[in-house]
């Protein structure tokens, strides 16, 4: 999916690209920046400062004969920062609401969420609903499993993991929310349904993925002119994110790495 | 060779308001200003040798057996009393103080000169005789604790402390001979390992509680009141099993800890703020690691409730919370505002904001003043989360009110900013420092930032996380250096903005503590930041697109790439103190007070450490506090050090605090000293700002 990037370049230039505008919600320390990183830089970052106000990031993926810019407003969890929520998500397409299998609480900020979007949100909004740190659990049912991806990705925080979690066994990090459970309410409440881990990388891109089908392009693309009301403030924003040089150099900083720019 | 800038100097009277009431004034709580020469003042007349706040050397033989309680008298009657008999009582001072200091009778001299003659020549007997003291002491075969950066240089002379000797623990007595029989210098060395939170041992203190009445003769409370109150509080520490209560008492097995535990560097999980582990988070307060730092914040609400603690988790040192709420309630029952303990080697500074109150519990020698300056940043810090406004409708609708809540994610700059100023000197100066690049880059950067301007960016700034590279601003307005500190303190203070664009809600509390501006943060390239101010929360793409267009202006004119050299060569340091031509300088601060900004060469050899860095800090934060002293204010300091000689000037127009090789004599320094000046003169165009240029200009 990330290789679409490159596609991204020729190809755009007799396609179009549709943009998505996807919000990240979810309680703080979930690691809703983290699954961006991933799907953005593939790239993890241990211990990640918790993001302040918002951050924005832009993607471009190819899905079979269109090319998607994702335009991610990933927000701050944090509590003050919680009456900002509605400039990121009230013209959002799609929203991925993130909570960490490990924090029950998590959960139920998830499914808080899930009710102020159903009230608030565009009303024809995806919501994807993603419980992250599966590595953190998988670790304990299969280690040898998990032992094998960690190393083929190479991370060099497997190191840390070891002493985090291998030292103790009972200090091994327990599941708090069981897959079934939130898979049900997810599917009661009609949501996308994921489990991911940004650090290994799991089920990242699928996340991204399934929202960009599940999402009525055409629609979007024939509408775009009037509906798409751009950005986080309808006109002005419109307009800029057309501008065609700025989206180009948005979608190529990945080729730089960490800078956004 | 001096007369040029001492004609200016010698204009005077002014320079009793010092230079951080110039560039920082509205940081201070406006009443507690004149209360400081209040408490000078009546120290001075009460002789009490122990109250002036020790000079640079003493601060160790005064402070170990004082317990000074400084507070300020609500009545207005000594404040009269105090200034008038300013000039006699500073006179009078030494005699008190000869028992206890060499220092007294060159202290005779330098307040005769300070309070009569201002001319050049008073001045260099001031030096002269500072140069003598110093001498004498250098001469001296006693070796500091090295490790322990504000004992450098603290060569003390026979202290005359019996009485409270035999309280103290063993371990200070240890330390205490060794400063007497002075021969013993690895003594005192080995000190800075086994003296582990000296204690504030308040039963030692009962002499000198009573000479709390003398300070505050006036004022309406009982200094026997006051040692009850300490001693309601003291049972807390060694009454057992809550014997880790207090800040004082230790138990003896943990004083004999040894600073091994210093390097405590945890990852471990504890606490979780919002994904962040705070560094010393999960540090244990009944450990002597915790009570070895020397440095400690403490935020609480006015109802007592946690909001931070620099080290450690502030909820589970709830109970010193209580322990500081009813200190400062006790004298704010009497209409009276708690602002300083001395207590032994350590210093509690109280900054009450209400509905917060902030203290630091300090000692790494830095001065009352300037540990409640770094107070008020904090507090700063917290209101640029939360606006004034916001804060205090909280606290007034509950206040019992968990503040924890609203400024989670930021203790990261909280502990950031605590870092930041032991390393900084910008704090200190009250001024910015910039990246030392040529100005005609600079000056064509200006002009890129100032074409892509749109109607609601209000600032545009360039920086590396702690320098200014160029700041664009409305005409009517100009940004305060204490709000730029705060900016510096979030881009260095977190690496999130490194990854995105980031749009936040910020509060500049000079430019407005009652509402949030919004700011746009993207690296622009390597360590270069572009930060855009609007009032309006949506603008973001707005200030994007003026993002868009000043990287295509930079690239388009090739300045991208080398702002990102000098970026690079600006977060070493900009340019070394070789590039001056002077040798035997090696390192220097230079501010200019007009442009509130400030510069300094690379530190390198022998400043390469971060504990020498600290150490050089130190000694320009007691040349700083000196020179600015309220009552006692100078103009040009010479200090012979144990590993370098120092010379502190202010004029109206700058300040200088070099530092210089260990052995040079005084007529080298004031001629380098002047060469140096010359050379900035020469170079000021790319070290400073000279002119700060207004979006207006580029229309």
């Amino acid at each position: 999916m990330s290789q679409a990037n490159d596609a991204a370049g020729p190809a755009a230039s007799n396609m179009k690209p549709v943009q998505v505008k996807l919000v990240l919600l979810g309680e703080a320390a979930v690691g809703k920046s983290s699954l961006v990183l991933r799907f953005v830089n593939d790239e993890f970052q241990l211990n990640k400062e918790p993001t302040i106000g918002a951050a924005f990031l832009t993607q471009k993926c190819r899905l079979e004969d269109k090319v998607i810019k994702f335009e991610i407003w990933d927000t701050a969890g944090q509590e003050r920062f919680h009456s900002l929520a509605p400039m990121y998500y009230r013209n959002a397409q799609a929203a991925v609401i993130v909570y960490d299998v490990t924090k029950a609480s998590s959960l139920e900020k998830a499914k808080s969420w899930v009710k102020e979007l159903q009230r608030q949100a565009n009303p024809n909004i995806v919501i994807a609903l993603t419980g992250n740190k599966v590595d953190l659990v998988a670790n304990r049912k299969s280690r040898t499993q998990n032992d094998g991806e960690v190393d083929e990705d190479g991370e060099q925080d497997a190191q840390e993991i070891d002493e985090d979690e291998e030292d103790d066994e009972d200090y091994a990090i327990t599941r708090q929310v069981p897959t079934e459970e939130a898979s049900a309410y997810a599917q009661e409440s009609g949501l996308l349904f994921f489990e991911t881990s940004a650090k290994n990388g799991q089920g990242v891109a699928e996340v991204f993925t399934e929202i960009a089908k599940k999402i009525p392009l055409e629609h979007i693309l024939s509408s775009s002119r009037g509906a798409r009301a751009g950005g986080v403030n309808g006109s002005n924003g419109r307009v800029d994110l057309q501008n065609g040089a700025n989206g180009q150099r948005l979608g190529g900083q990945q080729e730089k790495g960490g800078c956004a720019c | 060779m001096l007369s040029p800038d001492m004609s200016t100097s010698a204009a005077g009277s002014s320079f009793t308001s010092p230079i951080q009431s110039a560039t920082s004034p509205r940081l201070m709580p406006t009443k507690s200003r004149p209360t400081t020469a209040l408490v000078f003042g009546q120290q001075a007349e009460t002789l009490q040798p122990h109250l002036l706040p020790p000079p640079l050397q003493d601060t160790e033989s005064l402070s170990s057996d004082d317990f000074v309680l400084s507070a300020s008298s609500s009545s207005p009657a000594p404040t009269g009393t105090a200034t008038a008999a300013g000039g006699d009582s500073h006179s009078k001072v030494p005699s008190a103080r000869s028992g206890l200091k060499t220092i007294s009778d060159s202290l005779n001299q330098d307040d005769q000169s300070s309070e009569s003659g201002d001319d050049a020549d008073g001045r260099l007997t001031d030096t002269e005789s500072e140069q003598v003291r110093a001498r004498t002491r250098t001469g001296t075969p006693v070796i500091a604790g090295r490790t322990n950066n504000h004992h450098h240089g603290t060569t003390e002379h026979g202290t005359t402390t019996s009485s409270a000797l035999q309280s103290l623990r063993e371990i200070e007595e240890h330390d205490h001979e060794g400063r007497q029989t002075q021969l013993q210098g690895l003594e005192s060395r080995f000190r800075t390992t086994t003296l582990v939170a000296q204690d504030q041992d308040l039963t030692s203190d009962g002499g000198d509680s009573t000479t709390e009445s003398d300070i505050q003769p006036k004022s309406a409370m009982d200094p026997a009141q006051i040692q009850d109150q300490l001693k309601v509080l003291r049972p807390k520490p060694s009454s057992g099993s809550v014997g880790n209560n207090s800040l004082s008492s230790r138990p003896k097995s943990h004083l004999q800890r040894t600073a091994s535990m210093k390097s405590y560097d945890s990852d471990d999980i504890s606490n979780n703020h919002g994904g962040y582990q705070k560094h010393y988070g999960d540090e244990d307060h009944t450990t002597s690691a915790w009570t070895e730092h020397r440095k400690h914040f403490f935020i609480l609400s006015s109802a007592g409730k946690p909001i931070y603690a620099r080290y450690g988790d502030e909820s589970r040192i709830s109970s010193y919370m209580g322990v500081i709420q009813a200190l400062i309630s006790f004298f704010a029952d009497n209409d009276d505002t708690l602002r300083c303990i001395n207590a032994g080697e350590h210093r509690f500074v109280f900054l009450l904001k209400a509905p917060l109150y902030l203290v630091c519990v300090s000692r790494s020698g830095e001065s009352e003043s300037q540990l409640r300056d770094q107070l008020g940043y904090l507090y700063a810090q917290i209101i640029s989360v939360l606006t004034q406004s916001q804060m205090t409708k909280i606290f007034e609708q509950r206040n019992n009110f968990d503040l924890r809540g609203l400024i989670g994610g930021t203790e990261i700059f909280l502990d950031s900013l605590g870092k930041l100023m032991n390393t900084y000197p910008g704090f200190m100066l009250g001024a910015i420092q910039c990246l030392t690049m040529p100005r005609e880059l600079r000056d064509k950067v200006g002009a890129v930032l100032g074409r892509a301007k749109c109607k609601p960016l209000l600032y545009a700034l360039l920086v590396t996380p702690t320098q200014l590279i160029t700041l664009l601003r409305p005409r009517t307005h100009s940004m305060h250096p204490a709000d730029l500190h705060l900016i510096f303190n979030l881009l260095s203070g977190s690496t999130t903005f490194e990854s995105s664009e980031s749009w936040t809600p910020i509060c500049l509390p000079k430019f407005n503590n009652k509402s949030f501006l919004h700011a746009y943060i993207c690296y622009i390239a390597k360590k270069v930041c572009m930060l855009l101010i609007s009032p309006d929360k949506d603008s973001f793409f707005e200030m994007s697109n003026v993002k868009q267009k000043v990287v295509e202006g930079l690239e388009a004119g090739g300045m991208l790439a080398s702002l990102e050299n000098y970026a690079a060569a600006g977060t070493r340091g900009g340019f070394s103190v070789g590039d001056t031509g002077i040798p035997g300088l090696r390192h220097f601060l230079y501010k200019s007070r007009v442009n509130v900004q400030f510069t300094m060469p690379e530190l390198t050899e022998p400043y390469a450490t971060t504990s020498a860095r600290k150490r050089l800090l130190r000694q320009y934060q007691n040349m700083n506090e000196r020179m600015h002293r309220k009552t006692r204010p100078l103009k040009l300091l010479f200090h012979v050090g144990e590993q370098e000689t120092l010379l502190g000037w202010v004029t109206s127009g700058f300040e200088l605090y070099a530092a210089f090789g260990p052995l040079v004599s005084k007529s080298a320094v004031v001629l380098m000293s002047n060469k140096l000046l010359k050379w900035i003169r020469k170079q000021e165009d790319s070290l400073l700002i000279l002119n700060s240029p207004s979006f207006e200009k580029f229309k």
